[in-house]
């Protein structure tokens, strides 16, 4: 296994460099300039452009970035925090920390609420308990999380007072609770669907009735055998996502007024802070596929039958 | 599958250990009050109380998220002028006046008077500006203000090596400044010298009335050249960050908060009010608002436009004049004919943009000067001179009454269907181009609604990036484009330079010997009625045959809400609201 990681690890390399290629020619193309706001003359431009090397030919910029990051050198914000090395941003002000916290917890909220409710809901299926978690997951699915962030904080902080509207950095326990729940519950409701399904179709299979045929409990039958072989599609799921809520709910961190990275993966695109685009991404696809990988790894701990190197067989 | 959950468990220990091991981070960072109790969060909770008791704090909300930089030459927008405005002082300043803003109870006005300058001369014959610095003025850290801080932040705004956004600020003011930023000269050629410790002499190339107005600008504080040569382009972080004004940052935590305190050797310490100002870097407005509903922030700026009509009619928020207007270029390159564009002009109906579409407290306009200029004697610009951009129609179309939409549309169709029997193609389809927001737009399709109505035009809508979009306008090709433009000093003539041959924003390809004179002849004269008497023929000359391509639509308003604070003062230039002195 040592070395089907060290080869998976060495192939995500070369990905990222591929990533970051694809990354600069897209941004390239759209229209624009970091330097170009309402109230700027075209002159302006192009003597903040020859200042940052943008004036260069478009090989040559891709090539001083790729050598960049290979040296570990992600560049300097040209705009949004200008003149801030693009690492001590991601990495220094306590961004990242902050962004993983968050996505960790809202991780946190998905399993331990997803999973087991539907465990719970596949279980007592077509029984009342079903049908009310069924709505509940629905409603959970449908409304956007900006929508429930607008709400908590409109009865949390503003009517009852008893929570602070402002997050900031997430410096005592009251402040996590709303963010945490907005960015969480939309997961937490699709993995209880996806959980429910999964059990559904293990439930029906032959060697659960075998398990029940013997005698073994509903309990035991349910949370040792079923769900071992429904939690495949539910981790596939995960892994991405993870990468996903890593990198900062931007709406979330907005609304809620938390300085986390989240700002960075939208704002950056708007306003052409190249070096940044590039570095989030990069940063954004590191992480996917980590987490691919971790996940191809858990597999085999969940499902004896998968082998990574396929010479299982 | 004790193997499988014992690993499920680890993996969940290791997140839960995570998320312990990282929360102590940022705590360090601003937990310092917790230092000697026990239990921090009774602790915090007790110098809350006591807090409210001596302590003077006040929480502010601009609606802006990071600044882009704080370093003066380097910064671009209103937010940082804001913040820079109360940690460091140009050689003029401002001061609050007996007068309110707009008729607004809760905030006083303001005028120009002198900052780190004790006092100035101007001579007239060398247009040469004489300023003595006071003796009282320190840096943050102890060290002198003196002349030289001043030389080298001028050279280094103009410097081109700098790239700053503002680095054309001095253009055609200060002498040689233009050549130094087209690279052809030295910055040091620059014409500012410092005679002496505490005097500097500054020499313009013409008597611009506006000059002490612009020694308030941000990019031209004072810098010291060892701080910024020791920190580089970071010097601007709370830990190295250097100041000569009211406050000094103590704190930044970026995308959160800048925290200011107040300077002990600011000259004026004694006098001043709260004891620490933070500024909450967000650009939510709802969050933002909900944080002073729920009594957290003092100040916010930038409301939600769901709210502000209600908040407006309630009486709960507060507009003030801004100096910056929203305008169309109408292209007279594809419009080449002055009556297809002044029909436009008449048939847009901009009341119904300010009470129905944008709902930002806005103001619809009159004219191409905003209602936050004034003229030489102190009277709103726009009060001043009317209806200016229908002055001429009326005089020449006088059985049509301009001062109602209704005489305008009359016009309007007229002037356009003679215009379509001299050859406009009256099916072609015109462009409108506009920077994508949501504002933008529903005053575009208002704009669309107005010309298909009225005049039975087509118009098509167009939406490009903010970061791209001058870029897109200045290559032509559009009918109609729109831009808002803000100008840092009380001058109707900043709006007059934008356009016209020699302009760095004519972007509708107009041009006007006789505009061009007079815009040259103001810049050269100084204030007085005399001046204001050709200020006002050049916007007449705008609006008149073969002009009308510019299209103003409404001057955006400063908005905000406040409680609980006296004694600020708001100034148009640049749009800001000093705290300073502000009192409970």
């Amino acid at each position: 296994m040592f070395g089907y990681i060290v080869k998976r690890i060495a192939a995500s390399v070369c990905t990222l460099l591929f990533v970051a290629a694809i990354t600069f020619l897209v941004m390239n193309a759209i229209p624009g300039s970091p330097f170009l706001e309402e109230n700027t003359t075209v002159e302006q431009m192009e003597l903040a452009n020859e200042k940052y090397g943008l004036d260069k030919p478009l090989i040559v910029q891709l090539k001083n970035y790729l050598v960049g990051y290979l040296h570990g050198d992600l560049g300097t914000s040209l705009k949004m925090q200008k003149g801030t090395p693009v690492s001590d941003l991601i990495f220094h002000q306590g961004k990242f920390v902050l962004s993983i916290k968050l996505g960790i917890l809202a991780l946190l909220i998905t399993v331990l609420v997803g999973v087991p409710l539907g465990c719970i809901a596949a279980y007592f299926r077509g029984k009342w308990i079903d049908n009310v978690l069924s709505v509940f997951s629905t409603l959970g699915i449908a409304i956007p999380n900006f929508v429930v962030a607008t709400l908590l904080l409109e009865v949390l902080a503003i009517r009852l007072g008893m929570l602070p509207s402002v997050s900031g950095s997430l410096t005592d326990v009251k402040s996590y609770i709303m963010p945490v729940i907005s960015l969480g519950l939309y997961y937490a409701c699709y993995v209880a669907k996806l959980t429910r399904t999964s059990m559904l179709d293990a439930i029906n299979q032959d060697y659960v009735r075998t398990a029940k045929a013997k005698g073994l409990k509903t309990n035991k039958i349910i949370f040792k055998h079923a769900l071992r072989n429904s939690l495949i599609p539910v981790i596939t799921y995960l892994g991405p996502l993870t990468a996903g809520l890593m990198c900062g709910g931007f709406v979330i961190e907005t609304t809620f007024g938390i300085p986390g990275l989240g700002r960075y993966f939208v704002s950056s695109i708007i306003e052409r802070d190249y070096p940044v685009i590039m570095a989030t991404t990069i940063v954004l696809s590191a992480l996917v596929i980590g987490m691919n990988l971790l996940v191809d790894i858990i597999y085999t701990f969940v499902d004896p039958r998968i082998t990574l190197t396929g010479k299982g067989e | 599958m004790k193997k499988a959950m014992s690993l499920f468990l680890t993996l969940a220990l290791c997140l839960s250990v995570a998320a312990c091991g990282s929360k102590t981070a940022p705590e360090s960072n601003t937990g310092k009050t917790d230092a000697g109790t026990t239990d921090t969060a009774e602790g915090a909770k007790e110098e809350d109380t006591s807090g409210s008791g001596d302590e003077f704090a006040i929480d502010v909300a601009l609606g802006y998220s990071e600044p882009h930089s704080m370093d003066p030459t380097l910064a671009t927008g209103a937010d940082q002028f804001e913040i820079l405005f109360h940690t460091s002082e140009g050689l003029m300043k401002f001061a609050a006046i007996e007068d309110t803003v707009n008729g607004n109870d809760n905030q006083y006005s303001s005028e120009i008077v002198c900052g780190q300058a004790e006092s100035y001369e101007f001579d007239e014959a060398s247009l040469t500006y004489t300023f003595h610095l006071r003796d009282d003025i320190f840096w943050s850290d102890g060290e002198k203000v003196t002349a030289d801080n001043f030389v080298y932040a001028w050279r280094r705004l103009v410097d081109p090596q700098t790239a700053a956004a503002n680095g054309t600020l001095l253009n055609n003011i200060v002498k040689n400044a233009t050549a130094i930023t087209e690279g052809t000269m030295d910055p040091s050629e620059l014409g500012i010298v410092a005679v002496d410790e505490k005097t500097l002499t500054v020499t313009l190339e013409n008597s611009c009335s506006y000059f002490l107005d612009m020694c308030t600008h941000y990019g031209l504080y004072p810098l010291r050249e060892d701080v910024i040569q020791a920190n580089g382009d970071t010097w601007t972080e709370a830990e190295t960050f250097i100041s000569n004004g009211a406050y000094v940052m103590t704190d930044w935590v970026h995308d959160s908060y800048i925290e200011l305190a107040k300077n002990e050797k600011y000259y004026d310490y004694a006098n001043l009010g709260p004891s620490k100002i933070t500024f909450h870097l967000s650009d939510s407005e709802t969050s933002n608002m909900a944080a002073y509903q729920s009594g957290e922030y003092n100040f916010v700026s930038g409301i939600p436009s769901d709210q502000i009509e209600s908040l407006i009619a309630s009486g709960d928020v507060y507009t003030n004049p801004r100096l910056n207007v929203t305008y169309l270029y109408l292209n007279c390159e594809t419009i080449p004919d002055w009556r297809v564009r002044a029909a436009i002009i008449l048939a847009i109906d901009k009341e119904n943009l300010v009470t129905n579409v944008t709902q930002d407290g806005s103001t619809a306009a009159t004219g191409l000067i905003p209602n936050g200029v004034t003229n030489s004697e102190n009277t709103v610009w726009t009060d001043a001179v009317g209806e200016v951009m229908y002055a001429w129609l009326q005089e020449e179309y006088p059985d049509y009454d301009l001062s109602t939409y209704s005489g305008r549309c009359e016009l309007a169709k007229v002037l356009y269907d003679e215009a379509v029997a001299d050859g406009w193609d009256g099916n072609a389809t015109m462009e409108y181009k506009f920077n994508t927001s949501d504002t933008n737009k529903a005053v575009a399709e208002a704009v669309q609604s107005d010309l298909s109505g009225i005049l039975e035009a087509k118009v098509t809508l167009s939406n490009i990036d903010s970061a791209g979009y001058t870029d897109t306008i200045s290559k032509g090709g559009f009918h109609l484009a729109r831009l808002g433009y803000g100008i840092t000093f009380n001058d109707a003539i900043g709006y007059y330079q934008l356009f016209g041959t020699k302009g760095n924003f004519e972007y509708s390809g107009w041009s006007d010997a006789n505009y061009d004179k007079l815009v040259e002849q103001a810049s050269a004269m100084q204030n007085g009625a005399e001046r204001d008497k050709v200020l006002e023929e050049i916007e007449q000359i705008m609006y008149s045959e073969n002009g009308f391509s510019v299209c103003p639509l409404y001057y955006a308003s400063y908005v905000y809400c406040m409680k609980d604070l006296q004694n600020t003062f708001y100034s148009s230039i640049s749009n800001l609201t000093y705290f300073g002195y502000a009192t409970r």
